[in-house]
């Protein structure tokens, strides 16, 4: 096996969880979020060489997770319509009140403009700076700033009405 | 600083995402990789050999002279064009010789 090739495998090794999370609250399937981050790594494979030279590879491959998260909401406007039906649905209590809330939170966050959505999950699931989230996104810090604050302000009213226990 | 809310938030992220195992098929995705490689490669070589076609095209439409329908060039017309010089072929080239030959020789010769 060729040593590029073998750094890739350590890569994928290191960054497969954390890219299956962002994707699943991305989406909102885990089955979709399986298939998002296969395409995603396919494509770093691709470039391999590209992303080895990047300030961050890791950002790189976030944004080539995000991009493809957001080439699917465009080619299946169907599903987003899915979606926004699915939000409109009372909800039926389940065995257990926290499964309901997550599910709810689940259905705010998918609610959310696929760039505030990328925001939140960066900065407040995987922890990364604002610096960090804007290099991911490729946009300013003020943009980051920005959308964190009107994402924060649309789930705020969520936690106020939920009263979400943690 | 984080507010209340960021920290709730996050918890509840973490919360949504669990401990959901994933074990992603590197021979599935490597495969993948090169088959996107190729078709960039091939596409690449489309464009190229486009690039190449259109440049000959207008190479040879310059070296032919022609112009595109609409554009105005102050051409002399054709009758009007003084003959170009033509380079003799060899049939002309052994004619001059005998010709050059014949007049040296009556010109030397003693009558």
């Amino acid at each position: 096996m060729s040593h590029p090739q073998e750094e890739f495998r350590e890569f994928v090794k290191i960054s497969a969880a954390s890219l299956h999370r962002t994707a699943y609250l991305l989406c909102g399937d885990w089955h979709l979020a399986n298939d998002l981050v296969q395409e995603a790594l396919a494509k770093t494979f691709r470039n391999w060489q590209r992303v080895q030279r990047a300030d961050s590879p890791d950002a790189y491959v976030r944004r080539i997770l995000i991009n493809e998260s957001n080439r699917y909401w465009r080619r299946r406007p169907n599903r987003a319509a899915q979606l926004d039906a699915a939000q409109h649905e009372p909800i039926t209590p389940d065995s257990s009140d926290e499964i309901v809330d997550r599910s709810e939170l689940l259905r705010a966050l998918l609610s959310l403009p696929a760039r505030q959505r990328a925001t939140v999950v960066l900065r407040y699931l995987e922890g990364l700076s604002e610096q960090e989230t804007a290099a991911v996104l490729q946009c300013s810090e003020g943009t980051v700033k920005s959308q964190s604050f009107r994402a924060l302000n649309t789930l705020k009213t969520f936690f106020e009405r939920e009263e979400l226990p943690i | 600083m984080t507010t209340e809310t960021e920290q709730r938030l996050s918890e509840a992220l973490h919360d949504i995402v669990g401990t959901q195992p994933f074990e992603p098929d590197l021979a599935s995705i490597e495969r993948r990789g090169r088959r996107l490689q190729r078709r960039t490669t091939a596409a690449r070589s489309a464009v190229g050999l486009g690039v190449v076609a259109v440049l000959v095209a207008v190479g040879l439409g310059a070296a032919t002279g022609t112009t595109r329908p609409g554009t105005t060039h102050n051409h002399q017309a054709v009758g009007t064009q003084a003959p170009l010089p033509q380079a003799k072929g060899p049939l002309m080239r052994l004619a001059d010789y005998i010709r050059a030959n014949a007049l040296g020789r009556s010109a030397t010769q003693p009558s």
